[in-house]
């Protein structure tokens, strides 16, 4: 018991302090002193909040990468533990890291949070990681943002499964791409998944949502 | 013979770049009527020919064309341009090349003209500047005039909406053009200068290219201050993928540097595309690559990006899968590529030939990012 209460006291740090140092490590790799600090005060901040630090190191990273200015690098990593935070929010109660980032991505291209809380209140148990992305594709393609929360809702509703929902993306893409309005390719490919899959129970599509 | 020795020059250069293998060869003929000021219509013939060749950061074009009429103002031209990218600073171009003409314009003695530019490019996205000069020869009847320009200017791209702004200083002791033109002036007559703004805009739909171009010119002549201002109109209708109907029209401000006098003219002329590398291999190349997704069995998904490229070339993917740090692609069969696995979610994805500007792939949903960049949203199942 002594030995087990040793070593709980031992590695738990020890593992924490691992995790730590890794971030700590990737940080120490931005050589601009200025940056560094503005980015970890950021990533002390969000940590406070218990958001994905990791997102905003990697968004510090892209800055870097892309050579974008110290001032720029920090906005952007600001407003990115902004959207994180939002994000978390709006899918409460229990967001998993992808779906927090898979939010803030939304929220970026301009999906209203208020869509984010629909969803998670449409479907508690299922994962929204991967429908935030299709949605973010959507949106990013130029279509409205209400109009395109209705088809994934919907899809997903009749039983939609990921490999669905990307289809759908990829296939409104190859037709925007061939000269086709967005909103006239979404309609067209949503109706072909929607004639994939079964009719959409009367009631409890929204409240009784599977895991897939 | 300074006139002979560019003549020569550009001669030489043209068969120089003949000899290479182009990615596109253009010609086009056609019919006009032109009228000089205070001079009579009359009809002309046109004939064109364009031949152009992209190469890593080297891109060479190579034009001819003729101006044919029965009595006068019949004109042969030939340009080369070369435009290269600095490796180092790849938003940089240098374009500079070199121009001739033989002419026997109406009311002026025939003879010739040797140009030659210089131009520095700065290219951001969709966006340009530019500054650059050039300076000509024009030699009538053994008397050669000098003109020099110096122009500076910007573009962007709006969706299918391209718009140029242009401004030009010119100096010019080719007096007999000034007393053929608009510029109104006696003769005989030293330097004049004028000062052009031009706005090019340009519009593409689907099977249709407009274009308008509107000229202020204010310039001092010798005797009399000039305020004037042009518009041209053209028009390009695709009757096929690589034939088009071209209708312009307009008035052309005389242009001392090319010694071009003063004209109003009415074209009508069809293009032929004689030769353009495959479309799907040309659009690629535009944005960049294409990137594809497989499913792998044991979760995720191998994502595989392909950019067509010189095999010579320095081909680097980031994105997400990467933390934004640049990977080397691999030359495999006739195309660069890279896989990796990348795990299920969205993915950002982005390619770079030689460390030029980062382009998303061209089959993936574009999205730009709060560093002024662009890059490709992938959603692995």
């Amino acid at each position: 018991m002594i030995l087990r209460r040793f070593l709980l006291i031992t590695l738990v740090p020890c593992a924490a302090t691992s995790v730590a140092q890794g971030q700590a490590s990737r940080l120490d790799a931005i050589t601009d002193v200025g940056l560094r600090r503005a980015v970890e005060r950021e990533v002390v901040s969000a940590r406070s909040l218990g958001l994905p630090v990791s997102l905003l190191i990697a968004k510090a990273n892209e800055g870097i990468a892309k050579r974008a200015t110290s001032k720029r690098i920090t906005e952007a990593v600001a407003a990115l533990g902004k959207r994180l935070e939002v994000a978390r929010d709006q899918l409460a109660p229990s967001p998993s890291e992808d779906e927090i980032s898979a939010g803030a991505d939304a929220l970026y291209v301009g999906v209203p949070a208020r869509m984010l809380k629909k969803m998670r209140t449409d479907w508690p148990d299922r994962s929204l990681a991967l429908p935030l992305g299709v949605l973010t594709e959507l949106v990013a393609k130029g279509l409205p943002a209400d109009r395109a929360a209705r088809t994934v809702a919907d899809l997903m509703a009749r039983g939609a499964s990921n490999v669905q929902l990307v289809a759908l993306a990829q296939s409104v893409q190859g037709d925007v791409a061939a000269g086709w309005a967005p909103e006239a390719a979404l309609d067209l490919r949503a109706r072909g998944v929607m004639s994939l899959l079964p009719p959409a129970p009367a009631a409890s599509a929204f409240t009784n949502p599977r895991r897939p | 013979m300074r006139g002979r020795a560019v003549a020569c020059l550009l001669f030489a250069g043209l068969r120089g770049v003949a000899a290479q293998v182009p990615d596109e060869i253009r010609l086009e003929a056609g019919a006009a009527e032109v009228r000089q000021v205070g001079t009579r219509s009359r009809d002309a013939m046109l004939l064109g020919a364009v031949w152009r060749r992209s190469r890593d950061r080297l891109a060479t074009t190579a034009s001819g064309s003729m101006t044919l009429a029965r009595d006068s103002i019949s004109t042969a031209q030939g340009l080369l341009a070369l435009r290269y990218q600095f490796q180092r600073r790849p938003r940089w171009h240098l374009e500079s090349g070199l121009a001739g003409a033989m002419f026997r314009p109406d009311r002026l003695a025939g003879g010739g003209n040797a140009a030659t530019f210089l131009r520095m490019q700065h290219e951001y996205t969709a966006r340009g500047l530019w500054f650059g000069g050039a300076t000509s020869v024009t030699n009538r009847s053994g008397v050669p005039m000098r003109s020099s320009t110096v122009d500076i200017g910007g573009w962007g791209e709006f969706r299918r909406t391209t718009a140029t702004l242009a401004g030009v200083w010119t100096r010019s002791y080719d007096s007999d053009l000034l007393a053929a033109s608009s510029l109104r002036s006696r003769r005989p007559v030293g330097i004049y200068e004028v000062r052009d703004a031009t706005l090019t805009v340009q519009q593409s739909l689907a099977m249709l290219d407009l274009a308008a171009i509107v000229t202020l010119r204010a310039g001092e002549g010798v005797t009399t201050k000039v305020n004037d201002r042009a518009l041209m109109l053209a028009g390009s209708v695709y009757l096929t993928p690589v034939v088009a109907l071209t209708i312009s029209g307009g008035r052309q401000l005389a242009d001392p540097l090319r010694s071009l006098p003063d004209a109003r003219f009415l074209s009508a002329s069809i293009r032929v595309l004689l030769l353009r590398r495959d479309p799907a291999v040309r659009q690629i190349e535009r944005y960049g690559a294409i990137a594809m997704t497989r499913t792998d069995p044991s979760g995720g998904a191998v994502l595989t990006i392909r950019v067509l490229a010189a095999s010579n070339a320095r081909v680097e993917a980031y994105g997400s899968f990467s933390d934004w740090e640049p990977v080397p692609m691999h030359w495999v069969l006739d195309a660069w590529e890279l896989q990796v696995k990348v795990p299920p979610g969205p993915q950002r994805v982005a390619v770079r030939v030689n460390g030029s500007q980062w382009r998303a792939p061209a089959n993936l949903t574009k999205v730009t990012d709060e560093f002024g960049g662009e890059a490709g949203l992938v959603v692995v199942p």
